[in-house]
């Protein structure tokens, strides 16, 4: 199968969460890259028993900062943000984009948020600051995968 | 449009589906018995300091929704893993009721009784695995049935 996207977690503060994004990473073939420091001690089969039974589905890379991760750049890098965005219907996907959350928390620091290569906000007409991360990066994930499916 | 979640078992799954309606001023329909209670903190905790605007509305089974809401069969839509179409398909209707089963079993033989074109899947790329949890699917399908409304 072609490569569709892929998932990366910035500095995740919930276990919870970045268990939830490894599933949707099962789900979707997409690989999951995670970047310290998390707000938890990083372990991977802890967070494999979390994905439940897809555990030997998964493809998580970790990375030991933002900077590690730059470096190796895994693709475009499109951001799930509420700040000066373009709507997701809007945004083109690409095979092999990697799309980022930031700290549940926190967001991203501004030196993140000016090096992605996309920004992509989704739309909440009925107002609140946010949405889950996991849930924010389903949505998105659907959306490409809508837009990429041929 | 409307959500439904029929026999919820996972508070953490019915508090981030809430948020999610809160975020589009969707009611949040919840069909009876749950597998927990609406007090509890896990759905609090989820559904974060959003819960309390939730515009929710209970009932005590289906038949009772059926009964009360009267809808139409072209604006019921409900999401199964084995549902006939792709949720990228249908053109949703303004006063759809997007309906959801239960983490377990889905939803039960009676709901989709008859309803055969009017089950919908949302389409995955890993045929070896079984399913996105419910909060998951249920907000990606949400968005999906919103976004000609949302301006996509």
């Amino acid at each position: 199968m072609s490569q569709f996207v892929q998932i990366a977690a910035f500095q995740p503060d919930l276990a919870p969460n970045l268990g939830s994004l490894v599933r949707l990473g099962v789900c979707f073939n997409a690989p999951v890259h995670v970047i310290e420091p998390c707000g938890f001690p990083f372990s991977l089969k802890l967070l494999k028993t979390r994905a439940l039974d897809y555990a030997e589905h998964a493809e998580v890379h970790h990375h030991d900062s933002w900077e590690a991760f730059e470096a190796k750049k895994p693709g475009r890098l499109v951001l799930l943000t509420t700040k000066g965005a373009t709507d997701l219907w809007d945004f083109k996907f690409q095979h092999g984009d990697c799309l980022m959350v930031g700290r549940e928390s926190a967001g991203v620091p501004d030196q993140v948020h000016d090096a992605v290569d996309g920004r992509v906000k989704i739309a909440m007409p009925g107002g609140g600051r946010s949405l889950n991360v996991a849930i924010s990066a389903g949505i998105a994930v659907a959306e490409a995968h809508r837009q990429l499916r041929g | 449009m409307k959500i439904v979640l029929v026999t919820p078992e996972i508070p953490y799954n019915t508090g981030a589906i809430g948020r999610t309606c809160v975020a589009l001023d969707l009611e949040l329909i919840l069909i009876k018995p749950y597998g927990f209670s609406l007090d509890e903190k896990a759905v609090r905790r989820a559904g974060q300091d959003y819960w309390k605007h939730v515009h929710l509305s209970e009932y005590d089974n289906w038949e009772s929704f059926l009964l009360d809401r009267k809808p139409q069969q072209e604006s019921l839509y409900f999401f199964e893993e084995h549902g006939a179409q792709s949720v990228y398909t249908p053109e949703y209707q303004q006063d759809a009721y997007l309906v959801f089963g239960c983490e377990s079993a889905g939803l039960p033989a009676e709901v989709l009784d008859g309803m055969d074109d009017r089950v919908f899947h949302l389409p995955m790329r890993n045929p070896l695995v079984r399913s996105l949890n419910l909060a998951n699917v249920a907000t990606a399908v949400i968005y999906q049935a919103m976004r000609t409304q949302l301006g996509g």
